[in-house]
């Protein structure tokens, strides 16, 4: 009987978050009419296979922009358990297509989930700065998602989101082309990944900048 | 499997997955600081390795098990599967 409550309150949970979803989905184009640009069709090829997705982060608007502007594919956003496990978005997280990250403890349980998800073709967006970056430049990207492109070998698409959520002005989504990284150098690993990650910051940056 | 097979498995894998010198590896030497200077990123590579290897999850657990070769192997043999 608890189990049966516990499904249907899933279930109406479920449907209200599909429904604020696409009422905001709604409210963001007007507000932000947005466009996307891709530098390279190599990269609409990635991301209708399943790619990882790394862009710089704005605004909390970020994680729901970006998916929104890629509708025709499945992205999945990796959120901090700082968002995901509060109380009143807990419920909306949960439903849609978010993939929760605990940054204060040695958490492995993201990599399996975007694993996963990647596997099935799909994507997963990473912001790699870890936090926002109001101004567009950050000191360092961080390498844990280049573990999970290590082990399954998936693309690296980076992206630059710029305009800075003015309403009614132009929000652009621009997609550089699939990142060529060599993540199997010799050395030790976390030294290796960490020049990739630079290398990911730069190319992020260089479409930052292309933009402006 | 034995705590030795375990500790010598172990071993391979910081080895071959994290790039560390096994001649520099011994069951004593701390992994993190004042030691091998592992980072968080290294960690989450030894979580996978164990996990893909032994079946034997290790998100969240305490950095005290991380400590060393030694603290790995006990934590692995203890929670694998007989």
């Amino acid at each position: 009987m608890k189990n049966w409550i516990h499904k249907i309150w899933e279930g109406i949970l479920a449907g209200v978050a599909h429904m604020v979803i696409a009422l905001l989905g709604v409210i963001m184009r007007v507000l932000y009419p947005g466009q996307v640009i891709f530098n390279d069709s190599a990269s609409k090829v990635a991301i209708k296979q399943g790619a990882i997705l790394i862009a710089n982060h704005t605004s909390h608007k970020d994680g729901f922009f970006a998916p929104k502007m890629l509708s025709k594919q499945k992205v999945y956003v990796l959120v901090t358990r700082k968002w995901y496990d509060k109380k009143f978005l807990n419920p909306l997280f949960r439903h849609l297509r978010y993939i929760p990250i605990n940054l204060e403890e040695q958490d492995a349980a993201w990599m399996v989930q975007a694993e996963t998800i990647l596997k099935k073709g799909q994507c997963v967006l990473i912001f790699p700065e870890g936090k926002l970056e109001t101004d567009g430049v950050s000191e360092t990207f961080h390498s844990g998602f280049l573990l999970l492109v290590r082990h399954l070998n998936v693309p690296v698409v980076p992206m630059a989101i710029t305009g800075g959520y003015r309403v009614f002005h132009k929000q652009t989504l621009r997609i550089g082309s699939p990142l060529q990284l060599d993540l199997h150098a010799k050395g030790r690993l976390s030294v290796v990944l960490d020049k990739v990650a630079e290398q990911c910051k730069q190319e992020v940056f260089a479409l930052v900048h292309q933009e402006k | 499997m034995c705590e030795q097979e375990i500790a010598v498995k172990i071993k391979e894998l910081l080895c071959s997955r994290l790039g560390i010198d096994e001649e520099v590896l011994t069951d004593d030497i701390p992994l993190f600081s004042d030691g091998i200077e592992l980072d968080s990123i290294d960690s989450l590579e030894i979580i996978a390795a164990i996990d893909e290897e032994f079946g034997v999850s290790m998100t969240g657990v305490g950095k005290e098990s991380f400590y060393n070769v030694k603290s790995l192997t006990a934590y692995v043999a203890e929670h694998l599967e007989k």
